[in-house]
């Protein structure tokens, strides 16, 4: 090598973490509601990526969730990890979850800034659905 | 010339990525630059730039001298007779847009027909599909056969004195099938259907020449040649330029601006509205000289050897399935790829994070993925500097992927 790169590009080494990897080949809560009183379908207009978010929200409480997505494991597994982080909890909890809490639950995952949007696609389509009642 | 003198030319090749060598592979994308063309620019800017075709000063007289060389050298890079019928655009996309408006827009009616196929980027699909739903025209798509190639049967039943242009991909960005330009221009030609090629995967792979070919009109990328992003060109012939209106009005276009009526300057100018890509020319020039340098018939030996390596070694590993025909020599230098169980994205981070620069998605084809059934592939794309070591790298990478996801 005559040298290294002006701007070396940050390890990614640990992205693919046993939890991440666990979750999307196994994703919770992934059967979609049939009568949710919530819900929205979100694409990722630059790899086709699409989450389905279904809510079944009781007195501002989420009593039920399904979360389907089709696209790569960070999007698969960030819409299995938000779907156990929100079911059980109200409304208002939910909203305040954001991007970074979602790296924490795959595992403190540091993704680059393009593989970021794939994880956080299913808060994206969560905030969605909550603006939308069905 | 050899592979490490050929290497040593690109700076940024020498260096690691996520602590392994770069293993370039996204040529499909873009190419690297050689010093050549790094140094023509500095040059330039250093020691000759002015604006050019106006200043009567020394520094004026030299930028253009650089700039209709550069035109010059372009032109006969592909064949073509003259130098006026190489206009310079950003690139591919803006070439076909160009096209597409000042040729086949006041020419298209309702009840007209455009042809194009499945395996076109979206830059040579998009401006035929617009142009025919704002003109109630009918876009005729040919289809792709199992093996990978385009139907030329269905193409041929296609053309009828309705058709107004037919554009086609010389090198799909996707299948790596090189169709056959002759053969097509030549059935288009027996109802005087003009015929553009998009040569952006194939201009820098494959010797290319547009009177053999008899193609009407030519679009590229000088970024995808090893040459600056901004400058691209289209190649058109002479008496289409001068049937065509101009695509932007402005400065340098012009012959003659009165308070009533402007006239239009001579080709190539009258496509070329204000101050053009200056630098980017003269970059794509010194790419030409690069390109000449190791020759055509070169670039492809080099490319089909390593295609061949390539092939093989994307065949041994477990489930993979190769987009496009099984002849190789019917391909330029890419594959695309996909798996069952891991994302094309997850293959590209796990190959970055070795240092390799593939592709993944849908590579501005979508209709041809659709057709496929999937939703994208992972892409290795070959250049003159590419190495076996690279493709080897590019394979521990794709068998690391299926050992992180147990497929």
């Amino acid at each position: 090598m005559r040298h290294s790169g002006y701007l070396e590009s940050k390890m990614t080494h640990q992205l693919y973490r046993e939890i991440l990897i666990d979750h999307y080949r196994n994703p919770r809560h992934s059967q979609l509601l049939e009568s949710p009183t919530h819900a929205a379908d979100t694409a990722n207009r630059s790899c086709g990526d699409r989450v389905q978010v279904t809510l079944l929200v009781e007195n501002s409480k989420i009593t039920n969730v399904g979360i389907l997505t089709e696209g790569c494991s960070l999007a698969v597994a960030g819409g299995s990890v938000l779907a156990e982080r929100i079911i059980g909890k109200s409304l208002e909890d939910s909203q305040t979850l954001n991007e970074r809490e979602i790296f924490t639950l795959l595992g403190g995952i540091e993704p680059s800034a393009s593989r970021a949007r794939c994880a956080a696609l299913a808060l994206e389509a969560f905030r969605q659905s909550v603006r939308s009642r069905s | 010339m050899t592979l490490t003198s050929i290497r040593d030319q690109f700076p940024i090749l020498h260096q690691t990525v996520n602590g392994h060598p770069l293993a370039y592979l996204d040529n499909g994308a873009s190419t690297q630059k050689p010093r050549s063309v790094i140094d023509a620019i500095v040059s330039l800017y250093e020691h000759d730039y002015a604006n050019v075709h106006r200043g009567i000063h020394t520094l004026s007289e030299r930028a253009s001298a650089l700039y209709d060389s550069a035109r010059a050298r372009i032109a006969s890079f592909i064949g073509a007779q003259h130098a006026h019928e190489l206009i310079f655009t950003r690139g591919t996309t803006e070439s076909i847009n160009l096209v597409a408006s000042s040729y086949l827009e006041p020419r298209l009616s309702k009840g007209d027909a455009v042809v194009t196929t499945l395996m076109e980027h979206h830059s040579n699909f998009v401006p035929w599909q617009q142009l025919c739903l704002k003109a109630g025209a009918e876009l005729r798509v040919v289809p792709i056969l199992d093996n990978g190639t385009l139907d030329i049967q269905a193409l041929a039943s296609m053309l009828d004195s309705r058709v107004k242009l037919l554009s086609v991909v010389h090198v799909s960005n996707v299948l790596g099938v090189i169709n056959p330009i002759e053969q097509i221009v030549s059935l288009a030609h027996r109802y005087h259907i003009p015929v553009l090629v998009d040569g952006a995967q194939s201009i820098a792979h494959l010797p290319v020449n547009v009177v053999e070919l008899d193609v009407d009109f030519l679009a590229f990328s000088g970024h995808k040649m090893y040459g600056p992003t901004g400058i691209g060109g289209l190649y058109a012939k002479q008496q289409y330029l001068n049937e065509m209106r101009p695509y932007q009005y402005g400065g340098d276009m012009i012959a003659k601006v009165s308070l009533e009526e402007s006239t239009w300057n001579d080709l190539p100018y009258k496509f070329e509205a204000g101050t053009p890509n200056i630098a980017g020319a003269i970059g794509l020039g010194a790419a030409i000289d690069f390109l000449q340098a190791i020759g055509m018939e070169q670039v492809r030996e080099h490319e089909v050897e390593l295609l061949e390596f390539l092939s093989k070694q994307l065949t041994n590993v477990k489930g993979l399935s190769i987009l496009g025909p099984e002849r190789l020599h019917q391909r330029s230098g890419l594959i695309a790829f996909w798996t069952d169980g891991i994302h094309p994205h997850d293959i590209s981070t796990i190959a970055d994070e070795r240092g390799v620069a593939i592709r993944a998605g849908f590579h501005c084809a979508e209709p041809l993925h659709r057709s496929l059934g999937l939703m994208g592939s992972t892409r290795a794309s070959l250049g003159v500097y590419s190495t076996k070591a690279e493709i080897d790298q590019l394979v521990g990478a794709l068998n690391e992927a299926l050992r992180i996801f147990g497929v």
